[in-house]
């Protein structure tokens, strides 16, 4: 037995169990049959078997460094470090395929749990015999859809006669940074996540069943987006940490393409509670949630079919058009069955526009809007191209002003959202919201009078707008608990957290959300760069620093020639003292890739990002030279922060808790 | 009526798309060498073509006299090894009214490179590109790349990525 052959037949095996399952679906709808039912049940775990010794397999050649299967030989080189041969599997578009597959695998046999093959569901959540074969049979069809590109189109245990004996390893960019080992896994573990809400999305609308599904799938979509979050920000640290622009989001078209799902997902999180509260706003969902599945193909797609240049575009391959067409029949099949029941999924009731629920529409709009923006801005180089044949790029500026509004009035809506009651707004609330308005007008003057731009004084108005809003909304809570069950505020405060972790875990992700607005306004208006060329032994006084190059090394490491800049930084002013210390920015060079890549040395303080970067390096008459750049940016670091605080208040949303399941046990029955 | 724009959107989006698909690769990024002068370089020749070929191997002695195919490789690299027995068939074909040049680029070590040279029996002369001059001056993409020059001197035509025989009896058809 060798890995290729493994891996080949694990794959068919694969693909079979996918086309059983979604045939045993078939016959458990129309035959209305729980045995069928059953079957597929049993098939979605052997399908994730064989993905599994699929998987496995393709790490096992990696390992061996098998060079006869073409994936190998490919993307793969015997003098990587071990954590990048175990992180290959996904650094090329086989690969990526094989691991997607492998996840949607898992998700659909978890999915498969929830079945009930008979009679009407027990527990939370359960997926009765009506809907079920159609769910389950919308995740089989996505899997037999990758399985099928990869045994037809994409095979990544393609074999080499005769294997070479080394390969060039994985694409320098990828080993350059650890990061590369998790972004990709927690997109694509974002991205999985959607096919679940859409495939009882999808039963919902064909079994005329509208209101139940967004309940149901609201841990999926939660878990979803909270993967994608945590994706995009990896993304965008190993983008700071790597490309050594000092920069951590360009507007690429594939960061674009990846962002597209995401703001969907938002959408689709927030009008999904209106659904859930009040019955209301089902197209918008179905839609959302069509989209947002559709959006994590069309990002595969524009990665992959070379269709846009763009840093991010791995090479193309044959999947291009199948992954197009795929996306297409998707849509089009989704939106037929939606405009078939569309009259019967009109609200009837009416959204205020001062009320929880009008707030929510309004956020949805605007992810909506934004999402249609940055679409129309990643294609129209390609409707340029189309109409004129010239060749034109859309730069950052245009989506950076488009996106400051849609910012500005994203953080309005996410204050005063929660802060209104649901239906209609209460005389209270007015107190509360001059409350607020007036936090925001004296932040926003107080900043503008300190100095700071217009913008960033807005960012900083609103922060603390957002802040008092979770404030307001929190001590409200604790006051109305301590007084009528007569205890302590902070037993309050700690009951209510517990109790309502959903509220409270939107609190903490809002404020992430504030935050990283926060650091993304400060850090873009005060970025301050400056470059010099300096010898061995040299010293620059620049931005309150004193920088001085002691050493320039060259250092071989079995994948790639470093080349080491010792840099030692005083601070000149008090601030620069934050920077002190040695830095050892290094410049790699990989021996596949035609130039060197940078790999910053950063030093992350509360304040500002020391960021330093070895720009270029060589010997003359004087002796040995290095040019130098550094970056000072403010409050980076807080972007990450911000990012980690949203990733934790959607688990601590999705944390299970043992105190609220007996509470519920009453009503839980019609949950 | 209204329920149909979302169709319509699609179909259009679809269509555009599509079209970007068909209408080639967009990163064959016509060189901007195309038309110009070749630039020059002289390389280190691996031993098996110093007897013929010299210590060193200068472009400009050969310019002008015949089209010359100008061949970027690597021993790593894994469509040069579909791309060799293929040139060098061209090679012995159209010996004498074509020059077929290898550069060898960005290789690990010169070894390996004439290991990659033996094991296909290369006879047309290959070079080093020591200091990776060549593949600046030509803008490299990713190996194999291959640019075309005529007869003139002139750069016409490049080819990112490894060229099928198609491709290959197209280019030659240009200048022979």
């Amino acid at each position: 037995m060798t890995p290729g052959l493994l891996g080949g037949f694990s794959l068919v095996a694969a693909l079979l169990f996918s086309v059983i399952g979604l045939g045993l679906c078939f016959f458990a709808y129309f035959q209305r049959d729980g045995r069928y039912l059953e079957a597929a049940k049993r098939t979605s775990g052997l399908a994730l078997l064989a993905a599994l010794a699929a998987f496995g397999a393709l790490e096992w050649a990696l390992l061996t460094d098998d060079f006869s299967v073409q994936y190998v030989a490919l993307h793969h080189s015997s003098t990587s470090p071990l954590w990048v041969k175990l992180v290959t599997p996904w650094a090329a578009l086989e690969g990526s395929i094989l691991l997607w597959a492998t996840l949607q695998t898992l998700y659909t046999w978890i999915v498969s749990w929830r079945v009930h093959t008979r009679g009407l569901p027990g527990g939370k959540n359960g997926l009765d015999p009506y809907r079920a074969p159609i769910a389950l049979g919308v995740l089989f069809t996505v899997q037999v859809f990758f399985f099928a590109v990869m045994v037809f189109l994409a095979h990544p245990f393609n074999a080499v006669i005769p294997p070479p004996t080394e390969g060039p390893g994985p694409n320098p960019l990828l080993q350059n940074h650890w990061m590369m080992a998790v972004h990709p896994v927690l997109m694509y573990l974002g991205f999985v996540g959607f096919s679940v809400p859409f495939a009882y999305a999808v039963a919902a609308m064909i079994t005329r069943r509208y209101q139940s599904w967004v309940h149901e799938t609201r841990w999926w979509t939660m878990i979803a987006w909270g993967f994608l979050t945590a994706g995009k920000m990896a993304g965008a640290w190993w983008s700071y940490e790597v490309l050594g622009w000092g920069g951590y989001w360009a507007w690429d078209p594939v960061e674009n393409a990846s962002f597209l799902p995401w703001l969907l997902a938002t959408a689709f999180l927030h009008t999904s509670m209106v659904q859930e509260r009040r019955g209301l706003l089902r197209s918008w969902n179905f839609s959302l949630v069509i989209l947002t599945f559709v959006a994590t193909f069309f990002m595969t797609f524009l990665t992959r079919s070379g269709v846009i240049q763009s840093v991010h575009a791995f090479g193309e391959g044959p999947v291009g058009p199948v992954f197009l067409a795929f996306l297409l029949s998707v849509a089009f099949v989704s939106f037929y069955l939606l405009s078939r029941v569309s009259s019967e999924v009109k609200d009837v009731g009416e959204v205020r526009l001062l009320s929880r629920e009008g707030a929510l529409l309004g956020g949805a709009i605007l992810f909506t809007v934004l999402t249609f923006v940055v679409l129309v801005g990643t294609v129209w180089p390609l409707v340029v191209e189309a109409l004129n044949g010239a060749k034109v790029s859309v730069g950052a500026p245009f989506f950076n002003q488009m996106a400051a509004p849609f910012g500005v009035f994203m953080l309005l809506l996410m204050g005063i959202g929660p802060v209104l009651p649901w239906r209609q707004s209460k005389p209270q609330v007015i107190r509360n919201l001059l409350i607020l308005l007036a936090v925001l007008l004296i932040g926003t003057l107080a900043s503008l009078i300190w100095g700071w731009t217009l913008g960033v004084s807005l960012a900083v108005g609103l922060f603390l707008y957002n802040l008092a809003a979770v404030g307001l909304m929190v001590d409200q809570g604790v006051r109305e608990r301590a007084r009528s069950l007569g205890i302590s505020a902070a037993r309050a405060l700690a009951d209510l957290a517990v109790t309502n972790k959903r509220r409270f875990g939107s609190h903490i992700v809002h404020v992430g959300v504030a935050l990283g607005c926060l650091a993304i306004a400060f850090s873009q208006a005060y970025r301050v760069e400056a470059q010099k060329t300096l010898y061995i032994g040299e010293t620059w006084k620049k931005v309150g620093l004193e920088v001085r190059l002691l050493d320039l090394r060259q250092v071989q490491e079995p994948n790639r020639i470093a080349t080491i800049a010792v840099v030692d930084v005083r601070g000149t002013s008090r601030q620069g003292l934050w920077a002190e210390g040695q830095y050892r920015p290094r410049l790699n060079v990989y021996p596949v890739m035609n130039q060197p890549l940078p790999s910053p040395s950063v030093k992350y303080t509360l304040g500002n990002d020391y960021y330093f970067i070895l720009q270029q390096f060589g010997q003359d008459e004087r002796g040995l030279w290095a040019t130098v750049r550094v970056i000072v940016t403010p409050l980076v670091l807080w972007l990450w922060v911000a990012g980690m605080i949203m990733v934790l208040g959607t688990l601590y949303i999705l944390w299970p808790s043992g105190l609220r399941a007996p509470a519920k046990a009453p009503g839980g029955a019609t949950a | 009526m209204k329920r149909l724009w979302p169709f319509a959107l699609l179909v259009v989006l679809g269509a555009l798309l599509f079209w970007g698909l068909r209408r080639g690769d967009p990163s064959a990024l016509p060189s901007v060498l195309v038309g110009k002068p070749a630039p020059d370089f002289t390389l280190p020749a691996f031993a098996p073509y110093r007897a013929e070929w010299g210590e060193r191997i200068q472009l400009s002695r050969y310019l002008g006299q015949k089209p010359i195919l100008v061949n970027l490789w690597a021993s790593w690299c894994v469509p040069c090894r579909d791309e060799a027995p293929m040139l060098e068939a061209a090679w012995r074909q159209y010996k004498n009214r074509l020059l077929i040049l290898g550069v060898n680029v960005q290789d690990t070590n010169p070894g390996a490179a004439l290991g990659f040279i033996q094991e296909f029996g290369l006879t047309f002369p290959s070079g080093i590109d020591e200091n990776g001059r060549v593949w600046i001056d030509y803008g490299g993409y990713g190996v194999p790349e291959t640019f075309l020059i005529g007869k003139d001197g002139k750069v016409l035509y490049r080819h990112a990525g490894p060229l099928d025989p198609a491709t290959l009896q197209e280019l030659l058809g240009k200048v022979l």
